[in-house]
Parts: C-alpha cells; sequence; structure tokens
C-alpha cells in the first residue's frame, strides 16, 4: 500500500511541482526580508487547482526551499534571508569573510537536507502514531486542543503573552463574522451581503503575512548587497567530511528542530538558536563559534530545516500548525475541503503519505538545486531591485487573494488586515496568534458548542469539559504554558537576580 | 516621586499598547453588544470570546499601569511617505479592479508601486528594462492564472 503512495509522489507532475517549488523557495528565502511564511502565502493560491496531495508537495517544497535560501544570504552578505537564518550569520559570514564562502554554503545545504529528511522521517513515522491516539478525541477534547494551540503560541513565540491572547481573541472573533458553522446564524454582518461568507482565511493570511512586509519593505532603499567571496566550487568533498566528523551535531540538531516545531509558536528561528547554543555548549572548541566555525552552520541549518517536517505532524494529524508557514498550508487544505485530524492518516492515507515521500524527494532536491543555485545565481537574486521586487510581490498578492473565491471584496479584505496587521505589528502583536485565532475558530466553537449543549442535557455544563484524562492533561499543558513567562521570570530571579532587574 | 523617575516609569509603559488594548475592550464590548440578536446557540461563543478579549485587555493596562515592563522596541526607520503611498497605490490598485479590469489595474499598479519602490535615477535604459520585466511579469501570471488555471479575472467594465 505504501509503495502506491511512494508511486504516486513520483510522478513526473510531482517531481515537476517539487522542482518548481523548491526552486522558488531557495530564490523568495533567498531575498533578505521575504521569509518563507511569505514565500508560502504568495504562491500558495496557484495550488487551488491541483490534487491536494500534489498541492501540498508543492507547498512542502517551496517551504523547505525558502527556509533553506535564507542561507545564502546570512552566509554570503551577513543578511539572513529568512529569520530562521539568523544564527546562520554568526559562523557563516565570518567563513565567507576568510575566503570560505562556499564551503560554508555546501555545508549549509548538507546539514539543510540532513535536518529536511530528519524531519520528513519524523513525520512518517509519528504522525500515524499521533494519529491513533488523536482517533480518542471527542468535541471537548479538540476545544482544549485549540485553546492549547493558542496558548502555545500566545506564551512561546513572542514573549508578550497578553498582547499574544489578545491577538488569538481577536483572530477568534473574525472567525465568527458571517453565517456560523453551529446553528446558522448571521452574525457581524451588519446588513452586507459581502461580509456572509465570513472572512476568507487565505485572504486574511496572506494580507497579515505580506503587506506589512511589503509595506516596509519600500520604505528604505536597496542595501547594494554585495557577495564578498568569490565562489570558487562546491567543496563538496571537504564539506562531507566537515559534515561526517559532526554528524552527533547535525542529528542533535535535527530532533532539536524537530521537537521545537511540534511546539505552535517555536519555529525555525527558535530552533536554529537553541540547536545552536547546544552545539557551542557541547563544543571542544567552544571559543571558534562566532568566528567562523563549520559546526555552528551545521547546527543551525539542520534546525531549521527539520522545523518543516516537524511542524507538519501537530499540523496534519491535529489541526494546529506548528509554525507560520504550516498555518498557509492548513489555510489552503480547508479551502480544498480536505479536513486535517486522524482520518487523513487512515480515509485520506493517499493525500499524506503522497505528500509526505514528496517531501522527502523535495528535501533530497535541494542538495544539486541547492548548490547549484547558490554558486551560480545567487548574485542575480539578490541584485533584484526593490523597485520591481515591491510590484511583483504586490501583484501576487492581488491575484492570488482574487482566485480564491474570484471576488474582489476578499483583496480588499487582505489589504485592509494587512495595513492594521503593519499597525498592529509596531506596537508589538504579532500576526501569529491573529492568524492561529481566525484558523482554529471554527473548530474551537464547534466543540464548545456541543460541549456546551451536552452539559446542558445532563444538567452541568462545568464538568463536561473535564471528563476524561485527556481533557486533564491538556488542561495541565495550558495552565504550564500560561505560567511559563512567571516560572521562566522566577527561574532567572533565583539565577540571577541582578541581570534580570537590569532586563526588565 | 522624582521627575526624572516618573519620566523613567512613563518610558517603560507600553503607552501604544495600551491604547490598542483599550480599542480591543471597546471592540469586545461592541461584539458582546451585537449577540443581543443571535441565537443562544449562535451567541455562546462570540460572547465567550468577546468577554476574554474584553478580559485580556483591561489585565494588560492594569499590568503596565501597576508594573510597567519593557517596552516593544519600535522602528521608525525609512520613508513614511512612500510607506503611506504604497498602501495608496494598493487600494486604488483593489478598488479599481472591478471597473478598469485586471490588467489595466493591474498595469497601473505595477507602474504605481515601481514609482514608489524606486530609489534610484531615473535612465532610458532603467525605463526600458522595468517596463520589458514589468510586462513579462504581469504577462506571466496573467497566463498563468487566467489561462492555466481558469480563474475569470475580472473584465474591464469601462469599454
Amino acid at each position: 500500500m505504501s509503495w502506491s503512495f511512494l508511486l504516486a509522489a513520483l510522478t513526473p507532475f510531482n517531481l515537476m511541482l517539487a522542482f518548481i517549488g523548491v526552486g522558488a523557495g531557495i530564490i523568495i528565502g533567498g531575498l533578505p526580508g521575504l521569509s518563507a511564511t511569505m514565500a508560502v502565502a504568495v504562491l500558495v493560491p496557484v495550488t487551488f487547482g491541483m490534487e491536494p496531495a500534489s498541492g501540498l508537495i508543492m507547498l512542502g517544497a517551496i517551504y523547505t526551499g525558502a527556509i533553506y535560501g535564507g542561507a545564502y544570504s546570512a552566509i554570503l552578505v551577513n543578511t539572513p534571508g529568512t529569520p530562521s537564518a539568523i544564527a546562520t550569520t554568526f559562523d557563516g559570514y565570518p567563513m565567507a569573510k576568510r575566503g570560505d564562502g562556499d564551503l560554508a554554503v555546501t555545508l549549509a545545504t548538507l546539514s539543510s537536507v540532513v535536518g529536511g529528511l530528519t524531519g520528513a522521517i519524523a513525520l512518517l513515522t509519528l504522525a500515524p502514531l499521533l494519529a491513533t491516539i488523536a482517533l480518542q478525541f471527542g468535541s471537548v477534547e479538540y476545544f482544549w486542543l485549540a485553546v492549547l494551540g493558542l496558548t502555545l503560541i500566545s506564551a512561546l513565540s513572542e514573549g508578550a503573552t497578553l498582547k499574544g491572547f489578545m491577538g488569538a481573541s481577536l483572530g477568534l472573533l473574525l472567525s465568527t463574522v458571517g453565517v456560523a458553522g453551529v446553528g446558522g446564524d448571521v452574525r457581524y454582518t451588519f446588513g452586507s451581503s459581502l461580509l456572509l461568507g465570513g472572512v476568507e482565511i487565505i485572504s486574511a493570511l496572506i494580507g497579515l503575512y505580506c503587506i506589512p512586509v511589503l509595506i516596509d519593505l519600500v520604505a528604505t532603499p536597496d542595501p547594494h548587497l554585495r557577495v564578498s567571496d568569490k565562489a570558487g566550487g562546491f567543496r563538496l568533498r571537504e564539506a562531507m567530511s566537515l559534515a561526517l566528523r559532526s554528524k552527533f551535531n547535525m542529528v542533535r540538531s535535527a530532533v532539536i528542530g524537530t521537537v521545537l516545531a511540534i511546539l505552535p509558536g517555536a519555529g525555525g528561528s527558535i530552533a536554529s538558536l537553541v540547536s545552536y547554543s547546544e552545539a557551542r555548549r557541547s563544543s571542544r572548541h567552544r571559543e571558534r563559534f562566532g568566528k567562523g566555525e563549520p559546526d555552528g552552520i551545521l547546527a543551525t541549518e539542520s534546525a531549521n530545516n527539520a522545523t518543516v517536517g516537524g511542524g507538519f505532524i501537530p499540523t496534519l494529524v491535529l489541526g494546529i500548525p506548528g509554525t507560520p508557514p504550516d498555518a498557509i498550508i492548513l489555510g489552503a487544505l480547508l479551502v480544498q475541503g480536505v479536513r486535517t485530524g486522524p482520518e487523513l492518516f487512515t480515509e485520506n492515507a493517499a493525500i499524506s503519505y503522497t505528500f509526505i515521500y514528496g517531501l522527502l524527494f523535495a528535501t533530497l532536491l535541494l542538495l544539486p538545486m541547492g548548490l547549484i543555485i547558490g554558486r551560480y545565481a545567487f548574485k542575480s537574486i539578490i541584485a533584484i531591485p526593490k523597485a520591481i521586487l515591491a510590484p511583483t510581490v504586490a501583484f501576487m498578492t492581488v491575484i492570488g487573494t482574487y482566485a480564491i473565491r474570484n471576488n474582489t471584496w476578499d483583496v480588499l479584505i487582505m489589504l485592509v488586515l494587512g495595513v492594521v496587521g503593519w499597525f498592529l505589528n509596531r506596537a508589538g502583536f504579532k500576526p501569529s496568534p491573529i492568524v492561529l485565532g481566525l484558523i482554529l475558530g471554527p473548530i474551537a466553537e464547534q466543540g464548545f458548542v456541543q460541549a456546551v449543549l451536552m452539559g446542558q442535557a445532563q444538567g452541568a455544563v462545568l464538568p463536561i469539559f473535564f471528563r476524561g484524562p485527556i481533557s486533564w492533561t491538556i488542561v495541565a499543558i495550558i495552565v504550564v504554558a500560561t505560567l511559563y513567562p512567571l516560572i521562566r521570570l522566577a527561574l532567572s530571579h533565583r539565577r540571577d537576580p541582578g541581570e534580570v532587574s537590569e532586563n526588565e | 516621586m522624582s521627575e526624572s523617575t516618573m519620566h523613567g516609569e512613563a518610558s517603560r509603559r507600553d503607552i501604544p499598547g495600551m491604547a490598542y488594548a483599550l480599542a480591543f475592550s471597546v471592540l469586545g464590548g461592541f461584539a458582546l453588544y451585537f449577540t443581543d440578536d443571535m441565537s443562544t446557540l449562535g451567541a455562546v461563543f462570540p460572547q465567550t470570546i468577546a468577554s476574554a478579549l474584553i478580559i485580556f485587555s483591561l489585565a494588560y493596562i492594569t499590568q503596565n499601569l501597576v508594573s510597567p515592563g519593557s517596552v516593544h522596541p519600535v522602528s521608525g526607520e525609512g520613508s513614511w511617505a512612500r510607506r503611506g503611498l504604497l498602501i495608496a497605490v494598493m487600494l486604488v490598485w483593489v478598488l479599481s479592479l472591478n471597473w478598469l479590469g485586471f490588467i489595466a489595474a493591474g498595469v497601473l499598479g505595477f507602474i504605481g508601486m515601481i514609482l514608489v519602490g524606486n530609489y534610484d535615477a531615473w535612465s532610458l535604459r532603467r525605463v526600458l528594462v522595468y517596463a520589458l520585466v514589468s510586462a513579462l511579469i504581469i504577462g506571466g501570471f496573467y497566463t498563468l492564472f487566467a489561462v492555466v488555471l481558469n480563474v475569470p479575472l475580472p473584465p474591464p467594465r469601462w469599454l
């Protein structure tokens, strides 16, 4: 059975999508200022006409390519192409400055492939196991799961927990606009037929993630980035020898990336920083880190690419996105009518397994494509002026949003939400909690209302929310996640009271 | 309390964050008010979420008043005029889609965005290169969506 999924992933069409996706992702990720989230957001409408598995393969390929592409500019021009590549600058650029830029890019490519494969294999093996557990979930458990996702993204991702909660509530409230999924009420439309369909998820995602980037993109002139190193070649043999010597570091970083990606909000940037710190802590040559140590690049690039497969685990099994690009991919699946959850690994196994094998092939494609684009095309990519880049991205947001429902109203909502998102971002309200609230709103509402109805039928509403060990376990995690900033503060006070008061 | 301390505390209060929190609590109040027209089943979730929004917002304001924390650093670098112009160009672009049609609105929007995003001196060569690249990008995406994906892009109404 699994051979048929493997062969389905290997059709020329799917391989072509993986090839195009990886290439497009590398190019967008390589451009400083454009993140992997944005790469997926602007290209997601292209996949709407495809079969779900093919669309997922292309989106997964764009995502993995963009995360890897961020390493080019991190290494060669000391500017991370994506936030996930911030830690790659620490040792990548010093290597480039001393003339080892080509070696650093090859090391980044090898470790990205190792990390990407680790994440994808974890997805292949862990997701079905988690799906078996998720089959035990009822409406109450799904409600708590949605609350858990919102709590984790609020508490872990940005550091301002209350702002995260406000953003999540705002997203949940936005999800209630239009005809209610339960009961059929018409809510918050103010008599306008245009709002009956609610706020379209992909429009909101494109607006909240892309428009703020565009607004800031044109505010400053081109940085005139120059590649500091005359790229000589691939130095593949030398890089493989270094990578083999640091295989434990690479695998450990990949595992860190995979595990952290399962937590909503803790994406590639956190994973790469944690793995970098761990690589330095356990190294016998700590003093070399920050001065061009290959182990630093191997750790960060392995970890951030592992988040791709890792983040898909909660996304596909529970419908709770692990990273922001996963949120967009989840929205794309909802638009295609594919409901995520354990059924995706039983009734719709053809979609999930074909995609996972496709992701494995896309990750393998990173090796040749990454090396060739890095060697021959990177100088041209970073030379694209903002005067062309900004209208191209804007054009993609307009046509992409319109294509979802062939509706110009959605395009206007996208733009308005994007501008509002930009203002909110400036005040420290990040888009991810709002987006997650919007996506998880219908799941949370369905679970909540069903639980209330069951409770009313039994004469006691509150106890229904706390029945069974699964509910209790999720509630316990929610409490810990909510109190996490306070626990961290208390621990910091205990370690070094002076340092904390300075940082406050 | 000395003036410097007062200034120090004021600078540590997240005034924009508090203003947004206040706006969110008002929004939550409106959301609660409009649930009066809904059925019990349809109102229970928005009522809960609106109440949560009000509670979180008021908690944030209280936290900042009682114990001010670190303020979110806001970068003010870059041109505000270009930021405003970008929003204006995109707004005109989006609002004119139904009237001008997708291609005409797209071309005008694209040109507007080039003008907003360009910082270099104009030369004939630059104009020609930008025109060629713009035509290729608009033509490429139009072909992909209108021809390959069969998306019915809005036709012009003024013809």
